[in-house]
């Protein structure tokens, strides 16, 4: 501080036009500060909060100056990055051993991979291709067991496929949200319809009001089961399985969101999982990181890709394949920036099922990873918590048939599920993914009524019941045709 | 004052050199946020030197980026001002927690 400045109390700081008076303190109270911070700390604190200000009001002075010469900003800035780049670097090779001991460190990467990670998720498991395709360019299809799949060309929330097969079942993929799990609860009462067919006088108004509760049923249990909504690609088929001795019936639903469901749920058992699993496989591409040996680091890659190799469950790919499946991949991640590797983490925990085999055996997750394509990996947790019988076989199996047909895996899979249902009906030795029976309660019209109008209450007002035919389209016959109950 | 104390208010005034200063963009600025926790008292306080050097270095630039500018002079020498009496405040801060001054 100059002595010119120590004699006066206060000074104009700020642009003229904007003047801001600020108090400076005087020397001597900042040597009382300094006397008073020996025994009290939080006397540093206030003083610190007080520049805090000063700082706020000479940057905002910054940010202007930094409009006006631009130039100059970009280039300091530049020239920053690069005189603190060693000190980074110290940072980076540290936090290999301190990750993520910092609650700090937690919660920004947290945040980031929770926002992430669906997206990642549904993107390797060939969701979000299917998104951008389903309704605009594949209409029909015949999956190869034969079953002829059509499209709805209905316009509806991103684009959502409802599709019904020659056997009268249904598939449905787009579950995320209240407005698409609405949607697939129409089609579980829809193919709830399917089953009355055998009732002599169905009773349209009775029909669906049983649609809705069969529908709130079904979201209810789904979300019971995945401890959350279900939200963005899944995918449902669902059949009516079994009409019980009172009267109800027992629609099976299979959907292949469960392959993933417990890498995302917030339940706290399948976040430990989750963050153990992405810790893992980030101290592997921090060792990497942190290698300055260009020969060491090469080796290290190379034997990243090896293990991932030997932990790839994929069939009809040589060892060589599944390692240059994962090679570039791995150089990518370990050139980017610390930022970006977080952003990564979903994508590395697909590709690390050895650390966490080797490190987390008290988890007892059967993990497996699968390369749909190169660069594009899925992971299969499967444990009693996501209560999925013979996955692997099924995930083998679909992918193989996707793989000749050029489709996505998971939407194979789900196509798997039905045949199975269609095939083996309750028998849950059958069929793989997620089983459950929604029960529709043999309520009177009265009582369906009364419960549908209250749930509608409860979700959404203007909801509205489609009419007979809603989903079915004359001129294309597309759709879903309900049944004549006139 | 015990080290977790001294710990506290190093930490809080680094925080403000990184939040504060604007050599740094704000991807950056989350990462030395976060980088506290693993550098040296001394680390922190070279990381701030630099960091408040950039700024200076960036006024006496931008001086000759905007010397056709006349309107830009008050602001360049506002905060010329701004910067000494923040170096002077901190440096007491830092003394005293028995920490090395900035220069």
């Amino acid at each position: 501080m100059s002595q010119h400045d120590e004699q006066h109390g206060a000074e104009r700081i700020g642009p003229h036009e904007e003047t801001v008076v600020i108090r400076r303190p005087e020397l001597k109270e900042s040597r009382g500060l300094m006397t008073a911070l020996k025994d009290n700390w939080r006397s540093v604190s206030d003083a610190v909060s007080q520049r805090s200000d000063q700082f706020k009001s000479w940057l905002s002075g910054f940010r202007r100056v930094e409009e006006m010469a631009p130039n100059t900003a970009k280039k300091i800035h530049d020239e920053t990055t690069q005189i603190l780049q060693p000190t980074a670097d110290v940072v980076r090779a540290r936090k290999e051993v301190v990750f993520p001991s910092t609650e700090e460190v937690k919660t920004l990467e947290e945040t980031k991979r929770k926002e992430q990670a669906m997206k990642d998720i549904a993107e390797a498991a060939g969701i979000i291709e299917l998104q951008e395709s389903d309704g605009i360019s594949v209409e029909t299809f015949t999956d190869s067991a034969g079953y002829r799949f059509k499209k709805n060309p209905t316009e509806r929330e991103n684009q959502d496929y409802v599709a019904t097969t020659e056997h009268g079942s249904v598939i449905v993929d787009g579950m995320g949200g209240l407005a698409n799990g609405r949607e697939a609860a129409m089609v579980i009462g829809e193919e709830f319809m399917t089953g009355l067919k055998t009732i002599k006088t169905p009773d349209e108004k009775k029909f669906k009001a049983a649609m809705q509760v069969s529908g709130n049923s079904a979201q209810e249990r789904m979300k019971a089961f995945a401890g959350k909504e279900i939200t963005g690609g899944a995918m449902l088929a669902t059949k009516v399985l079994e009409t019980l001795p009172n009267g109800s019936k027992k629609v099976g639903v299979a959907w292949s969101g469960d392959v993933w469901a417990g890498v995302i749920t917030p339940d706290g058992k399948a976040d430990k999982k989750r963050e153990t699993i992405d810790h893992s496989a980030l101290n592997d591409i921090y060792e990497i990181r942190a290698e300055t040996n260009s020969t060491k680091r090469e080796a290290l890659i190379e034997r990243f890709a090896e293990t991932i190799a030997n932990n790839d469950n994929s069939p009809n790919m040589s060892f060589e394949q599944k390692k240059n499946a994962s090679l570039s991949l791995i150089k990518n991640w370990v050139s980017k920036s610390e930022d970006e590797v977080g952003k990564l983490a979903p994508k590395l925990r697909m590709m690390m099922t050895h650390s966490i085999n080797n490190q987390e055996k008290d988890l007892k997750i059967d993990t497996k990873v699968w390369t749909l394509a190169p660069g594009e990996s899925l992971i299969t947790l499967t444990d009693g918590y996501t209560d999925v019988l013979k996955l692997p076989q099924d995930i083998e199996r679909a992918i193989k048939i996707a793989q000749q047909n050029n489709r996505p895996v998971m939407q194979v899979l789900t196509e798997l599920y039905l045949e199975a249902l269609n095939k083996g009906g309750v028998k849950e030795d059958n069929i793989g993914g997620t089983f459950m029976t929604v029960e529709i309660p043999e309520l009177s019209a009265n009582e369906l009524e009364e419960e549908q109008d209250e749930w509608a209450e409860k979700t959404n007002p203007d909801f509205r019941i489609p009419t007979e035919g809603a989903f079915y389209d004359e001129h294309t016959q597309y759709g879903i045709k309900l049944p004549n109950t006139k | 004052m015990t080290d977790k104390l001294k710990s506290n208010n190093l930490k809080e005034i680094f925080l403000l050199f990184v939040d504060g200063l604007p050599a740094l963009d704000h991807e950056e600025k989350d990462t030395w946020r976060a980088s506290f926790e693993v550098l040296t008292e001394d680390e922190c306080i070279d990381v701030m030197n630099k960091l408040f050097e950039q700024s200076l270095e960036f006024i006496e630039r931008a001086k000759v980026e905007l010397r056709s500018k006349p309107e830009a002079r008050g602001e360049l020498a506002a905060m010329e001002r701004q910067a000494k009496t923040l170096l002077a405040e901190i440096n007491a801060n830092l003394l005293a927690l028995h920490l090395k001054p900035l220069h």
